[in-house]
């Protein structure tokens, strides 16, 4: 019987000590590096660009799977057709200068008479009403290159569980994994071709669904509708994902993976050499930017261009003045069409109408002047006591254990 | 040009000719020796780079031959056992097997050539290698071969594979700067190798070929070896080849600066060797030409002055050589001359003395022979017939005094001659003057039944003349054609205008004149007549010299004559003033 009690007692201890590791501690600097420039502003949408939305906040958000979820409001209403829109402010939002947030009445109302869905109402809402009174206010910072936040004591959602986060800003993915094993960083940006060699045990490796499309651009309009076409058959985008990607990523035709678009199969990524030599004119030539600092592309644009000789295209790579770019496209909404719109404003080209997306992204892709190549996750390398990371960003809810 | 100049450019051109011939061959020969030397060094680069290969060669099938026995590689082998076998994981294996041997260019393919990994260009996977194309090579055995790189241009590299299993290990050593390095040239000797248009390297490293070296590349392409000479290098070109296949271009050159330096100094010194025997050949031409034109000058000299008319002139040679010999001839001859001159004169006025002793004799006798009968007559009229003796006397003092008028007429015009004045220029027409000249004498023309015409041969111009005595010489003229056709014939006088001058042509038909008579036409006191005093025609000629014009006679036997009288149309003012 004294044994049992001993045994009791000892349990309780154990859950007493397991309930306190488990449990998120307040405290600690987190220090993150990234490779995004000078992205953090009150005029961005604040939900798109990674870390702003832990310092503005607007109206409503869209969650990761594309809801609108609210965010300065704590409730909205609208007539049947849903042309007209009226939104409740949050009550105890406390901006820096410690006043309350009091929005008026032009800004907690849509009153256009055109039909509005959640969609549209997130995005014409996006740059309508941001307030910086986020979880984190900012510190100190140096435009692009560094930014340092403090926990909002008054945040209306609870005071988050870091004391400051300080972020590098543009920092190349090469010099993050130095600073990371340098014990330099906590969380840094990883190339996919990482993964493998990350998985260490004292570093967590934290890679998201598919968030950023890999697509070969023509910058050069002088480049001929059959040359772009024979570019596009005679890259071999499954030998480089298998081999030069390590099978991460996804091999794709289209601009928005899978699973944001569902319809990401539909657009063909086989290999025709033998079309694509009928296509390409004698003689053709074709530059290829190749960013010298970016080295997964790098090697990307060089296997690029041993794929497009075989048809007989004549092709070099360079720094810059090219035919074409192999660019990374972030995707900045999980809503397919917002999530174009926002591809083709960032590529300067004709946003495609408004409708299915399945047509506007053809629209898109049509001529060839845009050739969607893979679909990369983003991939995070963590301290092991990093906790509640997210590829989102939401560092509200981020925590460091104790080491 | 002075026969001293000529014997001055004769000897300086044969000096120079034998210094240029001199020079010329030993520049001949040098040349020929260099060239051979630099062939042979040539040749024994070419040796050396071909062992350097070999060596090379023997390298890579080492370091092929410990990466084909790596680990790695059997790692990868067993994939390739497996029935379903995934390379994606290798595919950067090559690198690594490539740094651990050194060797830059690395294949690992399976036995279709497919490339599983590749270290020098890591994205040609699923390619087919196309460096491997020794198909007759063993594993031990290293090849020329070309590998095609990312920026499009190929390396030459030496070659060697090895087989594992079912893959195949292919790995290179690029043909580069390093490796000429290797073949250490001599001084003075340089190796290039060609290996396409863009890509040509020496050992201090890549090096771009000008438009001479492409044109001799292209031709050795064609003929496989060349020499040829590029700047101040003489190059020996040869294609690197492989079971048939050109692979590069070898070029071997030798620097010709050297030989090029030898070259210049011996120009140089020929040069100066040249200039040093001109100056001694003009030196010594000089002094020669001196020695030899000294006396040759004294006889032009004295040839001159006896030209001038110096018969005196003596030339002074003291050689005793030929020269002295032609100016002792020279001097007798003008000895000679003189004493002949003075025979000449002596004689000549012997004979004119003679002449004009016979004239006075001639023309004095002929008044004293009727002085003589008229004494006599007188003489005999008075001792006989005295009452006849006034009429006698009479005609004989009449007689007297016609014959002592004929002596001073005589004396008269020798007196005459002796002392012709100076010419009054005054403006004269031609024409007239003829007429003035001829009527005097139209009595005794018509009783010789001889005809005058004039003739004016266009605008003649007023000449500038003395009228008396112009006028005196035609007569004289007139007078001799009267004289030479006694038998009657035509007188012609013809004027014709020339440049600044008159011509007056005097032509008869008498009987003419031989040549001796021609020559002595115009010498005083000559005559061919029984009664002239040879004084007509030396006046003529004296008259026509004071009016600085000319006379000439043509004129043959049995042919007439016609005398030529050329006058100036101005006379010099000056010299008459």
């Amino acid at each position: 019987m004294r044994y049992r009690w001993i045994a009791l007692a000892i349990s309780c201890l154990s859950a007493v000590v397991a309930a306190g590791v488990l449990r998120p501690r307040y405290g600690g600097t987190l220090r993150v590096e990234t490779s995004a420039g000078p992205k953090i502003g009150a005029t961005e949408n604040p939900a798109a660009t990674p870390f702003a939305g832990q310092i503005y906040e607007t109206l409503v958000h869209c969650d990761s799977h594309g809801e609108m979820k609210p965010w300065l409001a704590t409730a909205w209403t609208h007539d049947a057709a849903m042309g007209k829109w009226i939104f409740s402010a949050r009550k105890n939002v406390v901006l820096p200068n410690g006043t309350l947030w009091t929005p008026g009445e032009d800004i907690l109302a849509v009153p256009d008479t055109k039909p509005l869905d959640e969609i549209l109402v997130e995005a014409s809402l996006q740059n309508k009403a941001v307030a910086e009174s986020g979880a984190f206010r900012i510190s100190n910072q140096r435009p692009g290159e560094f930014i340092r936040l403090v926990a909002n004591e008054n945040y209306w959602g609870g005071r988050p569980f870091l004391d400051s986060v300080e972020i590098q800003m543009g920092r190349t993915r090469h010099d993050q994994l130095l600073d990371f094993e340098l014990g330099k960083a906590d969380v840094v940006e990883a190339e996919i071709t990482d993964i493998k060699a990350l998985k260490q045990p004292n570093v967590v490796v934290q890679v998201s669904k598919p968030r950023e499309t890999i697509a070969l651009i023509f910058e050069n309009a002088k480049i001929s509708d059959p040359i772009r076409q024979a570019v596009a058959l005679s890259i071999d985008r499954s030998s480089m994902q298998r081999v030069m990607l390590d099978k991460q990523g996804e091999v794709s035709g289209a601009l928005l993976p899978q699973w944001i678009s569902g319809y990401a199969f539909l657009f063909p990524t086989a290999r025709d050499v033998a079309r694509a030599k009928d296509l390409a004119p004698p003689g053709a030539t074709l530059s290829l930017c190749e960013d010298p600092r970016d080295r997964v592309l790098r090697s990307l644009v060089d296997r690029i261009a041993v794929d497009v000789s075989q048809s007989g295209i004549a092709v070099r790579t360079a720094i810059s003045a090219c035919d074409a770019d192999l660019v990374r496209l972030p995707i900045r909404s999980v809503n397919p069409q917002q999530a174009l719109l926002s591809l083709a404003s960032e590529l300067r080209v004709s946003a495609p109408a408004w409708g299915p997306p399945f047509e506007m992204e053809r629209e898109l892709l049509h001529d060839y002047r845009i050739v969607p190549l893979f679909q990369f996750p983003f991939v995070y390398a963590l301290r092991p006591n990093v906790k509640n990371w997210s590829a989102q960003g939401d560092l509200a809810d981020v925590w460091l254990e104790e080491n | 040009m002075t026969f001293r100049t000529k014997l001055l450019i004769v000897s300086s051109l044969t000096v120079a000719g034998a210094v240029t011939m001199v020079t010329g061959g030993v520049l001949v020969a040098a040349r020929q020796i260099f060239e051979r030397v630099d062939a042979e060094r040539q040749e024994a680069l070419l040796e050396q780079f071909r062992k350097e290969i070999k060596i090379q060669g023997a390298a890579v099938g080492t370091a092929i031959a410990r990466a084909g026995s790596s680990a790695l590689l059997a790692r990868i082998a067993a994939e390739a056992n497996r029935p379903e076998p995934d390379f994606a994981s290798f595919y950067t294996d090559a690198q690594l097997l490539a740094e651990n041997n050194g060797l830059p260019f690395l294949d690992i393919t399976h036995q279709d050539l497919t490339i599983l990994s590749s270290a020098h260009w890591p994205v040609r996977f699923g390619y087919k290698n196309d460096w491997a194309i020794c198909n007759a090579c063993q594993p031990d055995q290293a090849f020329l071969t070309k590998i095609p790189l990312p920026d499009g241009t190929a390396a030459m590299a030496l070659a060697a594979f090895e087989r594992r299993g079912d893959l195949l290990l292919i790995g290179a050593k690029r043909l580069d700067a390093a490796f000429m390095q290797a073949l250490g040239e001599a001084p003075g000797v340089r190796t290039l190798l060609w290996v396409g248009p863009q890509e040509c390297f020496s050992a201090e490293g890549p090096v771009t070929l000008n438009a001479q070296f492409q044109n001799l590349v292209q031709a050795t392409l064609h003929k496989r070896k060349i020499s040829q000479r590029i700047g101040n290098e003489a190059f020996l070109a040869v294609t690197l080849q492989e079971n048939g296949a050109t692979f590069g271009v070898l070029l071997v050159g030798t620097s010709l600066q050297q030989q090029l330096t030898l070259e210049r100094s011996i120009v140089r010194v020929g040069l100066w060797v040249a200039a040093a025997g001109i100056l001694l050949g003009v030196l010594l031409g000089w002094w020669t030409t001196e020695r030899v034109t000294r006396p040759v000058n004294e006889l032009a000299r004295g040839a001159r002055a006896v030209a001038a008319g110096d018969w005196n002139a003596k030339v002074n040679v003291a050689a005793g050589d030929e020269m002295g010999e032609l100016a002792n001839a020279f001097n007798k001859m003008t000895s000679e001359l003189i004493e002949q001159q003075n025979r000449a004169l002596q004689a000549e006025r012997v004979a004119a003395w003679r002449e004009l002793a016979r004239r006075l004799a001639h023309e004095l006798k002929n008044p004293l022979f009727p002085l003589q009968i008229t004494v006599e007559n007188m003489q005999r009229a008075h001792a006989a017939r005295k009452q006849e003796f006034d009429e006698v006397f009479q005609e004989g003092a009449r007689t007297l005094l016609d014959e002592v008028r004929n002596f001073k007429a005589i004396i008269g015009r020798f007196s005459e001659f002796s002392r012709m004045p100076a010419p009054h220029f005054e403006q004269v027409n031609v024409g007239e003057a003829i007429s003035d000249a001829v009527r005097p004498y139209e009595a005794q023309l018509a009783l010789k039944n001889i005809e005058v015409e004039v003739q004016m041969n266009g605008t003649v111009p007023v000449i500038q003349a003395d009228s008396d005595q112009l006028r005196r010489a035609l007569g004289n003229i007139t007078l001799n054609a009267i004289d030479a056709m006694p038998n009657g014939g035509s007188l012609t006088f013809s004027v014709a205008a020339l440049e600044n001058a008159v011509r007056i042509s005097v032509t008869d038909t008498g009987e003419g004149l031989t040549e001796e008579e021609g020559s002595r036409l115009f010498t005083p006191y000559y005559t061919t007549k029984q009664h002239g005093t040879g004084l007509g025609l030396a006046i003529v000629q004296g008259v026509v010299t004071d009016h600085r014009g000319k006379i000439t006679v043509e004129s043959g036997k049995g042919s007439g004559a016609t005398f030529v009288i050329e006058l100036p149309v101005k006379q010099v003012v000056a010299e008459h003033s």
